[in-house]
C-alpha cells in the first residue's frame, strides 16, 4: 500500500483516539469532583483558569475539532473527493499551533503537565505532520 | 429476432435505455453504501462518546485503606463507632473544600454513630497546602485541631492563592487564643513535618490519586456527588453492620 492510500487511514486511526481522549476529558470535567491523574499535576492542569474558554472546558473544543477531522476523512473515503482530505489536512494547521500554545502554558506558566494533554499534544501533532505532505503540494 | 425487426434509431434508443438503468444501478448501490458508512459512523461516535461518559463516572477502583485508624489520628465523633470514615485530604484542594461542609454535616447528624478521620494528603501543586497542614496540626497540639481545621476550610478563598498564607494561618492561631509562642515551634517542628509526611505516605500506600479521597470502613469509596447520596452511602453502612 502505498502511503497515499494509507494516508486517509493513519488520519482517521489519529483522530479516533484524540477524540476519545477529549471526550474523556470533557466527560471528566463536566462530572466530577474527581480525576484520576497517573502523573500528578494533571488537576492543576485541568482546573487552571487555562482549561476553560468561552466558558466551555478546552476539551470540548479538542473533541469537536478531532470530529471534524475525522468526519472529513470519511467523507474523502466515501466521495472519493479530495477537497474533503485536504480540508482534514488544513485544519490540523491550526490545532497544532494551538497545541503548541497549550503546551507552553504547561510548561512554563502552571509548571505541571498532564497526561491527557501529552495524549492529545501527540495525537495533533501526528495529524499534522501527516498532513504536512499534501498541504506542502497544494500550496506549488 | 425482434431486434431484428427493430430500426435503427429504435435499437440505439433500446441501448441508450439500457446504460442509463445500469448508471442508475450503480449510483442507488454508491448511496446505499453511503448511507451504511455513515450510519455506522454516527453510531460509532456515539458509542465512543457513551463509553467514554461510562469510563470518566466509574470509580477507578476500590483499594483497601492501608493504614489502620489508631489514637493518633485526628478523629471526630464516636471513636468507637461501628462505621469509620476516613478522608484524605488537602486543605487547598477545591473539591475538599466542597465536602468539607457536607462532611461536618453528616458527623453532626450521625453523632456518636460514627468515626470521622482527617488525614493530610497535600499535593505537590498546591502551594498553600502543607503550611496549612502544618498549621493544623501546630493548633492540634494545642488541643485545637478542629477549631483550625475549620477555620482554614472556612476561609479558603481568601488564603488559597496567598504569598503570606503562613501568616494567615498565625492569624487564625491567635483568634483562637492559641499559645503562639508554642504554635510557631510547633509549626516549623520536625515532628509536624513528620506527622504530615507520615500521613501522605499512609495515602499513597492506600492509592490515594486524588483529594478528597474518603474510605468508608476501609474501603475506597467513589466520591458522592452530593450529601444525599453520601449519607445513603453511610446509612448503608449503619444498616449493614
Amino acid at each position: 500500500m502505498s502511503f497515499k492510500s494509507l494516508l486517509p487511514f493513519l488520519l482517521l486511526s489519529l483522530a479516533i483516539l484524540g477524540f476519545l481522549d477529549a471526550v474523556y476529558l470533557t466527560a471528566q470535567h463536566y462530572l466530577g469532583f474527581t480525576l484520576f491523574c497517573p502523573i500528578t499535576g494533571c488537576s492543576a492542569v485541568l482546573k487552571s483558569s487555562y482549561a476553560i474558554f468561552l466558558g466551555f472546558p478546552i476539551a470540548l473544543f479538542g473533541a469537536l475539532y478531532y470530529l471534524a477531522i475525522l468526519l472529513g476523512v470519511i467523507a474523502y473515503l466515501d466521495t472519493k473527493k479530495e477537497i474533503f482530505l485536504f480540508g482534514s489536512a488544513l485544519l490540523t494547521l491550526p490545532g497544532f499551533l494551538i497545541t503548541i500554545g497549550l503546551i507552553y502554558l504547561q510548561l512554563f506558566v502552571i509548571n505541571s503537565i498532564c497526561l491527557y494533554c501529552l495524549i492529545s499534544a501527540v495525537t495533533t501533532t501526528g495529524l499534522f505532520g501527516l498532513s504536512l505532505p499534501l498541504l506542502l503540494r497544494r500550496i506549488r | 429476432m425482434e431486434n431484428q425487426n427493430l430500426t435503427k434509431r429504435e435499437r440505439k434508443e433500446l441501448r441508450r435505455q439500457e446504460k442509463q438503468a445500469q448508471k442508475s444501478q450503480t449510483v442507488k448501490s454508491k448511496t446505499f453504501k453511503s448511507v451504511i458508512t455513515w450510519g455506522l459512523v454516527a453510531l460509532g461516535i456515539v458509542l465512543a462518546i457513551w463509553g467514554m461518559l461510562k469510563l470518566a463516572s466509574t470509580p477507578v477502583d476500590n483499594t483497601p485503606l492501608a493504614g489502620a485508624v489508631t489514637e493518633d489520628d485526628w478523629i471526630k465523633g464516636n471513636p468507637n463507632a461501628d462505621v469509620i470514615l476516613v478522608e484524605y485530604s488537602d486543605f487547598q484542594c477545591p473539591a475538599c473544600g466542597l465536602y468539607y461542609p457536607i462532611v461536618k454535616q453528616l458527623v453532626a447528624e450521625y453523632e456518636g454513630e460514627i468515626t470521622f478521620v482527617y488525614r493530610h494528603f497535600p499535593l505537590s501543586q498546591h502551594q498553600n497546602a502543607r503550611p496549612a497542614a502544618y498549621g493544623a496540626e501546630a493548633a492540634g497540639q494545642q488541643g485545637k485541631f478542629w477549631e483550625m481545621h475549620n477555620m482554614i476550610f472556612d476561609n479558603q478563598n481568601s488564603w488559597s492563592e496567598a504569598s503570606n498564607a503562613a501568616d494567615i494561618f498565625r492569624g487564625y492561631a491567635q483568634n483562637l487564643e492559641l499559645d503562639l509562642a508554642k504554635y510557631d515551634a510547633a509549626v516549623n517542628s520536625q515532628e509536624v513535618k513528620n506527622k504530615v509526611d507520615a500521613h501522605y505516605t499512609g495515602g499513597i500506600q492506600s492509592s490515594v490519586t486524588y483529594t478528597p479521597t474518603f474510605y468508608l470502613n476501609g474501603q475506597k469509596i467513589q466520591n458522592p456527588q452530593n450529601l444525599e447520596e453520601f449519607r445513603t452511602l453511610i446509612q448503608a453502612a449503619l444498616d449493614g453492620n
